[in-house]
């Protein structure tokens, strides 16, 4: 399920991409103390960190951690610091999905890529579609089913998607085309 | 005034209330908010999660759009919305390179110019306390508030804040001027578990669960939010938190601007208060303001 390729050091990566080297960090845990889901979590956001200053792709690649975060952005917050750990988790996903790997937490990775999937073909987040294509996804067909009467009748639920014009659609696909290509590429 | 307004995707389906709330709240504050004539999704927490180059991107076609419509701020209804937008504006704002290399792959000509606010900004930049306290005519007496300001509009306070990140008061302020109780306590900011609602809903009834009971320990009968998807958390999801951690609690979740109407003497009972799951109505016909 893993690629082949893309050995690349997730510590370089990393540090590419947010505004503070991962040096900065000196273990004070301010992050996993204000992290809301630190308490589902297998690796505490700053052993999250950690890890990555050691090179542990592997190990942080499949953690539940970089799925459970919410982006609340409490850790970034409070970082003495300035390092971004939001991002770090944004990052950390972005390599999992463009290398296939498989999540640890398997519903939430399908959640985004549902979500998206409904933004690229109708413009609009589909609601229905998202909650019923992930819980067929994640083999819990029923999920919620016990809303939906109550959902009815306070004419939440909206049966039909969005429509996008053709001028939008022609800048969503050109966003999502690249995307794509970006996902492929496994030199990037 | 006008200004131009993205709604974003839930305030068109199920946060419909929060939609009709702003623009009759607004409305009665002589603020017309004129919808971008086409938008699409901002990609919320999904699109940053998977690529930083699409959550910029879709952000920039909503961005351009407002920008060729109008030369005032931007305003976003939703705090997700509101957060990846003024993000997106913010950091290409400052980083040519990123702006030029978005604009090519995405066959835009975003420019980064206009600002993006949030309602609440927008209240008290264009409007202020004192101009909404004088137009309320059903003071709300015996509301016992507590304000839920969730995660999206205090952080990352570089880029989005307009208030104090750990303690913000503009929407207790905003509940003072419309004459209801303002409740003082500690989960202000505290997550509601976002999209993880869906995606792994006893999360949410854990941190719906802590909101809910911190509020009602703090001694408020509701609460107040400017996001749709913590109305909903809190709200949808309150009688699973309840019965996943023997919660005690029945507290209707209002958007700011739902009180405001009502405030007002506006009439949302069936647009928009009989949407919620738990009872909203109750709590204002006992004190009279429906």
């Amino acid at each position: 399920m893993q690629a082949a390729k893309s050995s690349f050091d997730i510590l370089s990566f990393v540090n590419d991409h947010i505004p503070k080297p991962l040096s900065f960090c000196y273990q004070c845990g301010k992050c996993s103390a204000g992290c809301p889901l630190s308490y589902q979590m297998d690796i505490l956001p700053s052993k999250i960190v950690r890890l990555i200053q050691l090179g542990q792709k592997d190990i942080v690649l499949s953690s539940t951690t970089i799925w459970l975060c919410a982006s609340c952005n409490i850790c970034s917050e409070r970082c003495p610091r300035y390092i971004d750990v939001q991002k770090i988790m944004d990052l950390c996903r972005a390599i999992s999905y463009r290398e296939r790997r498989r999540a640890a937490e398997p519903g939430i990775a399908a959640f985004h890529e549902i979500f998206l999937d409904t933004v690229y073909k109708h413009g609009h987040m589909y609601e229905l579609m998202v909650a019923a294509d992930l819980n067929l996804k994640t083999g819990h067909p029923f999920k919620d089913i016990t809303l939906v009467p109550a959902l009815l009748h306070k004419h939440k639920l909206t049966f039909a998607p969005h429509n996008m014009s053709a001028e939008i659609k022609k800048s969503v696909q050109s966003a999502f085309a690249f995307y794509q290509r970006q996902q492929e590429d496994d030199d990037k | 005034m006008k200004f131009p307004y993205y709604p974003g995707c839930s305030l068109r389906t199920s946060s419909r209330e929060y939609d009709i709330s702003v623009q009759a709240a607004f409305d009665f504050l002589d603020i017309e908010l004129c919808e971008l004539d086409d938008w699409c999704c901002c990609g919320a927490s999904s699109a940053h999660s998977v690529s930083s180059f699409l959550d910029l991107s879709l952000c920039a076609i909503n961005l351009q759009k407002s920008e060729a419509q109008a030369a005032k701020p931007l305003i976003a209804a939703c705090a997700a919305c509101y957060n990846r937008l003024r993000m997106a504006r913010e950091i290409l704002a400052k980083d040519a390179e990123q702006l030029d290399f978005i604009n090519k792959k995405s066959n835009l000509h975003y420019q980064a110019q206009q600002p993006v606010w949030h309602l609440l900004d927008l209240l008290v930049r264009e409007v202020g306390f004192e101009q909404v306290k004088a137009r309320v005519s059903k003071p709300l007496a015996g509301l016992k508030v507590a304000s839920y300001y969730g995660c999206l509009l205090v952080r990352h306070s570089e880029y989005v804040a307009f208030d104090d990140t750990e303690n913000p008061v503009i929407m207790d302020q905003l509940m003072a001027a419309l004459g209801a109780e303002v409740i003082d306590w500690p989960y202000k900011v505290e997550c509601c578990g976002a999209s993880l609602s869906i995606s792994k809903t006893e999360v949410t009834h854990k941190l719906c669960n802590d909101i809910l009971t911190y509020a009602t320990k703090a001694g408020a009968n509701c609460i107040v939010t400017a996001c749709p998807l913590c109305q909903t958390n809190l709200d949808l999801r309150q009688e699973g938190a309840a019965d996943q951690f023997q919660g005690k609690y029945n507290l209707p979740i209002y958007y700011f601007t739902e009180l405001m109407a009502v405030a007002f003497g506006l009439d949302l009972r069936r647009s928009c208060l009989r949407r919620h799951l738990i009872d909203s109505e109750a709590l204002l016909d006992r004190h009279n303001l429906l």
